[in-house]
């Protein structure tokens, strides 16, 4: 990966669909890039208030079936 | 009786067809409206607005897929053509975050590790906020993303339920993760630039 940034990983593919090591590459470049540690930290905590938003319509979906 | 049989009779006027492909779909259908809605009122409408159009293009179903999809189909372009219709939301900004809020996405991002051990009032807070974000796009990348990432949907199963190809799909999905996140961000650099100026 190199000096490559990884936004294009991360806006490519789900964090929780990345395997493994495409996982660890990420995470090392973040932590020794700030720019890509903030757009992993952002892209992160999407993706968990998605998941958030989506159980919540689903109780309530849940509630209304 | 068979799905093609309900439709056909639906579509020759027989109300009772009708009733039976309303009840055999409705949780689907406000299921679905109810990705693109959070005001139960308005996922009723849209709901209904389903299953009109669906009652006038019944005679347009061939029966080559279920009619579970077909109605899916339309009840996607259908909240999105609402949606589109409406008045446009603005992109969200800092002034529209209470200070709790914009206390609780700053503690979030600087602790990412936290993220997935959320408190209830954690999730909440999320999924309010990030419905609030997701109205600030448009329909589609809000409900592409919603099933992607929020319901870990592949692209194939929003294929099926969209019509759209899937290289489409991927393009859509490339583009909004960078928008959320670059959504996310400049909440962020507001608030630390009001911070400094503080």
């Amino acid at each position: 990966m190199g000096s490559a940034h990884i936004t294009e990983i991360i806006d490519e593919t789900p964090l929780a669909a990345l395997d493994a090591s495409t996982r660890e590459k990420v995470e090392i470049h973040a932590a020794e890039c700030a720019e890509c540690s903030d757009a992993l930290a952002a892209s992160c905590l999407a993706q968990s208030m998605l998941r958030s938003r989506n159980a919540g319509r689903r109780n309530r979906a849940a509630a209304v079936f | 009786m068979s799905e093609i049989e309900i439709a056909r009779l639906a579509a020759d006027g027989d109300e009772i067809a009708f009733a039976e492909i309303v009840r055999r779909f409705s949780p689907r259908v406000f299921s679905y409206s109810a990705r693109f809605f959070r005001r139960q009122t308005l996922v009723e409408e849209a709901a209904q607005d389903v299953f009109l159009k669906a009652f006038t293009q019944l005679g347009n179903f061939e029966g080559r897929g279920s009619l579970e999809g077909w109605l899916t189909r339309i009840t996607v372009t259908t909240c999105i053509n609402i949606l589109r219709s409406s008045k446009p939301q603005a992109e969200m900004t800092l002034s529209d975050l209470t200070d709790d809020e914009s206390n609780w996405l700053e503690d979030r991002l600087m602790c990412v590790a936290l993220v997935n051990h959320q408190t209830q009032e954690d999730k909440l807070i999320a999924a309010d906020l990030i419905g609030r974000v997701l109205d600030g796009l448009a329909p589609e990348y809000a409900f592409l993303i919603q099933m992607l990432d929020g319901e870990g949907a592949s692209v194939k199963e929003v294929s099926r339920s969209t019509g759209w190809t899937e290289a489409k799909i991927k393009t859509k999905a490339f583009r909004v993760r960078r928008k959320l996140r670059d959504s996310l961000l400049r909440l962020m650099n507001a608030k630390d630039g009001r911070l400094r100026r503080g």
